[in-house]
């Protein structure tokens, strides 16, 4: 199981998953769709990778959710970011223990 | 001129000729509405285009009973897939088994690495039918034994190796099957079948355009590609990417081909692997017993029943193999294919090399009207002979 190091109330605010490649973003969008879990398919944004692909946009409070949901499924994060009120991207850990 | 009537094409194991309608519908749709180039940009088409090689995927994980759609590989057809498969997972001294009814597509690439790797090659034992004998496998295995490549459903003789008993002895060696016949005709399933590397093909009974293909890889195995490039992904980095499927699908993929064969692959898991090939076996069971009510004509292959596919080598005395495919088309209409089938090995295996025979391959979409018009034409270029 991972765990995530975000607070669990709804802030409002976004973060973004950053996949292997597209096969990988529309497979996570298959299996969050599946579980009724909000998100989006947007360019990744250009302050966390140089990549031209796709992200998982999603609420930050289902983090946890959409973590644990991609971790059963093999499905490798290999960045993920919350957006801050200013703007910023902040790297977000996931702890695999 | 009278109407002439329309040609009956029995090459389908060369490439499956007509196609379902949705094939056709949906390449032209996708033409003419978006680009096709996946998993490069962000925008919409880019990413619809992703979204087209992504439901392939899935579509032939299903069929294959493959649970991680990863691990299904795109190439231009199973020639491509063989070879990334065997120049990728073949070490210099290996030992490999294989069988004497293998299409040149496996056979030139051990022959190549024969010479370059000095890997060893064994063969299974075959009958006159191209039927192979999968029992002497626990005979053959060395301990370096690293694959064991069969071709499933020969393109020859119609003749199916029996899979199940190959994975219950192969012991650490990995198993690699050339479904480019059976895919889209037979039952595979990676998963119960032991499967460690299946290389299918797209044009033929899976009833997609030419120039797609693939392959599935067993979760664990990891390959060299044999071609680097752009992938869409990891593109800060000037290094292949080390995962399934990107690390073998360098430059823009066949987008458009593979929305074909994805639509191909729909209709045969609509239609039912079981009516397909009941209705094949029903063609076959006819054409066999038509067939053998002609008299100075020989079948090569095993006789009707299950263990064979629709696919039939015949000779008829008095008339050259070449003549009797050419007096079949000009004067009645039959397409059949006439010579080696780039079998050479496997006409050696059952003693029809080097003329090779002429090669009756039934599909989904022939008749029993249609067996019987190249049962009468047989006749009649018979009592020509
Ligand atoms: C058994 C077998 N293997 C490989 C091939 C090669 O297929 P492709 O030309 O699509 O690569 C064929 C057909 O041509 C075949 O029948």
């Amino acid at each position: 199981m991972s765990t995530i190091t975000m607070p669990a109330r709804d802030s409002g605010e976004r973060c973004y998953a950053v996949l292997l490649s597209i096969h990988f973003v529309l497979k996570a969008e298959q299996l969050l769709k599946g579980q009724g879990l909000l998100h989006d398919v947007v360019p990744v944004p250009r302050a966390i990778s140089a990549d031209c692909g796709m992200a998982i946009e999603f609420p930050c409070q289902e983090a946890g959710a959409v973590t644990a949901l991609l971790a059963a499924a093999d499905i490798e994060i290999t960045r993920l970011y919350r957006r801050t009120a200013g703007g910023d991207f902040a790297p977000l850990t996931i702890d695999n223990g | 001129m009278p109407d002439q009537p329309p040609p009956v094409y029995l090459d389908n194991a060369a490439t499956s000729f007509p196609k379902p309608a949705a094939v056709a519908e949906t390449m032209a749709r996708l033409l003419d509405t978006t680009a096709l180039s996946p998993g490069r940009a962000a925008h919409r088409y880019s990413l619809a285009a992703g979204r087209v090689i992504f439901a392939a995927r899935e579509t032939l994980a299903a069929l294959f009973g493959c649970r991680d759609s990863s691990r299904i590989v795109f190439t231009n057809n199973v020639t491509t897939s063989l070879n990334i498969g065997l120049q990728g997972l073949l070490r210099p001294g290996d030992h490999v088994i294989t069988t004497g009814m293998e299409h040149n597509s496996v056979m030139r690439p051990l022959r190549l690495l024969e010479r370059l790797r000095g890997i060893r090659l064994s063969f299974l034992p075959t009958a006159a039918t191209g039927e192979v004998d999968v029992d002497a496998l626990p005979r053959l295995l060395a301990s370096d034994t690293r694959l064991i490549v069969v071709n499933h459903l020969s393109n020859v003789t119609g003749s199916l190796v029996d899979l199940a008993t190959l994975a219950r002895f192969k012991g650490d060696a990995l198993l690699m099957v050339d479904a480019a016949q059976s895919a889209g005709s037979e039952a595979i399933d990676v998963t119960a079948q032991g499967i460690d590397f299946l290389a299918f093909t797209g044009h033929k009974s899976l009833f997609g355009p030419t120039g797609t293909g693939g392959f599935y890889l067993r979760p664990g195995i990891v390959l060299p590609p044999l071609v680097v490039g752009g992938t869409g992904s990891n593109s800060e980095h000037e290094v292949q990417p080390d995962f399934a499927p990107d690390a073998y699908e360098a430059g823009t993929p066949n987008t458009l081909g593979i929305a074909g064969l994805a639509a191909g692959v729909a209709f045969v898991r609509e239609t039912g692997l079981a009516a397909i090939r009941r209705h094949e076996e029903t063609l076959t069971t006819r054409l066999l017993d038509g067939l053998g009510q002609i008299p100075g004509l020989t079948v090569y292959g095993p006789g009707p029943g299950p263990h064979r596919g629709p696919v039939v080598s015949i000779r008829l005395a008095g008339i050259s193999v070449s003549d009797l495919a050419f007096a079949l088309d000009r004067d009645h209409g039959i397409l059949g294919r006439g010579g080696l089938h780039c079998a050479p090995a496997a006409h050696r295996s059952i003693a029809t090399y080097p003329e090779g025979t002429l090669r009756l391959s039934l599909g989904y979409f022939n008749t029993e009207a249609e067996i019987d018009s190249c049962l009468a034409a047989l006749d009649r270029v018979r009592s020509r002979c």
